[in-house]
């Protein structure tokens, strides 16, 4: 199946809303956000399989309630991160990977070469080890920001500060990242 | 060329089976489906109408309270409220007994973490206490009296006092989406049941 450049500009907004009638649009979105949801998930449980398999449900979770999709104030990113981090939630709480939104398309099992192994496994995630490594304050604020792409406005209300404290713990937070990554 | 191409193969594959069903039902089967639905949504009209005479009934002059064992009915036909009084009432039920090791029931994955203080992959959370076994059990018998809701967020507030925040998160395949725990304890009520 080829790929569509002709989506590869459009807003995340329309190609979720324009999934049901071109299913090329949602290939667009998953090459989009494919590395960092790997990523992800891949910081997240350290194995490029499990990553590969919790990417894969997300991904058909997304498609299947793509339909439902309506764009916001928020990013499309921040709501296909919602549903990665209830998968993940959902599949820590039952000790193994979801399959239901797989089953229910009727996708097939994924089966990794091992060189998408090698792909997955190649992902720099070592800003994301160190991000484990930032106060917890910092650290807060850091992923709801920059990973998962929240505003900074709802961070303060979920941090219980304001906005201006939360943007402090960003800022601090980055450039201590940079200084570490530059002596890596 | 994408990490896992095969992947995206597949999603492509599996977003043209859903590729607009509406196509395939001939005119007069849509008709049938429109006066089908207007149907519905006429008696479920009739259903909200009861419940809210019920509310007023029961507390004149204030708003209607969530009642989470009242509602037996599909998730996507629960009002939102309902929703979340009834995943805040079902979480304390879990929260009071449960070990934090063993259960997140109910819970986002950054609250569950902060339950048991360990990441996923058995990272320790760096200053954070789990909670006490009194103030687990200081949900044994509590249930939800008040719900306030901002958009995607809400707070549950129980009749011990205690409030609880949620978030709506949309993975589910009955529609709507699901609530979860986000947080609990003192901050909780931040930006919620403002006077």
């Amino acid at each position: 199946m080829g790929m569509s450049p002709v989506w590869d500009d459009a807003p995340d907004d329309e190609l979720l809303t324009s999934t049901r009638a071109e299913p090329a649009a949602f290939g667009a979105f998953y090459r989009r956000h494919e590395d960092r949801v790997l990523g992800y998930f891949l910081a997240r449980v350290g194995d490029p399989e499990v990553a590969a398999d919790l990417t894969a449900e997300t991904f058909a979770a997304a498609l299947a309630s793509a339909h439902r999709f309506r764009p916001r104030k928020e990013p499309a990113s921040a709501w296909l991160f919602g549903v990665a981090r209830n998968n993940l939630a959902m599949s820590r709480r039952r000790g193994r990977v979801e399959a239901r939104a797989r089953r229910r398309l009727g996708m097939a099992p994924l089966v990794l070469t091992d060189d998408a192994v090698e792909r997955i496994a190649a992902l720099d995630h070592t800003a994301l080890t160190l991000v484990d490594e930032l106060p917890d304050d910092q650290q807060d604020a850091l992923r709801a920001r920059v990973i998962d792409e929240r505003d900074y406005a709802d961070i303060a209300r979920d941090l219980r500060c304001s906005e201006a404290v939360v943007r402090k713990r960003v800022s601090r937070g980055l450039e201590i990242l940079r200084a570490r990554l530059e002596d890596k | 060329m994408t990490r896992i191409p095969e992947l995206e193969q597949e999603l492509v594959a599996a977003a043209a089976r859903l590729r607009s069903p509406r196509r395939l039902v001939r005119p007069a089967a849509r008709a049938a489906l429109a006066v089908a639905a207007a149907a519905l949504v006429v008696a479920l009209a009739v259903v909200v109408g009861v419940d809210g005479d019920d509310g007023h009934r029961q507390r004149a002059g204030a708003q209607p309270q969530p009642d989470a064992n009242r509602h037996d009915a599909p998730e996507a036909f629960v009002p939102e409220r309902q929703r979340v009084a009834r995943t805040a009432n079902r979480w304390a039920r879990r929260f009071a007994v449960s070990d934090f090791s063993s259960d997140c029931e109910y819970m986002s994955q950054p609250a569950c973490e902060r339950e048991s203080c360990v990441r996923v992959g058995r990272t320790v959370l760096p200053n954070c206490s789990p909670p006490s076994q009194a103030y687990r059990r200081s949900f044994a018998r509590t249930k939800v009296e008040d719900v306030d809701m901002k958009g995607y967020r809400a707070a549950a507030r129980f009749s011990n006092g205690e409030v609880v925040q949620l978030e709506r998160v949309t993975a589910d395949e009955a529609g709507g989406g699901v609530w979860l725990i986000t947080a609990w304890g003192r901050n909780a009520r931040r930006g919620f049941f403002e006077e």
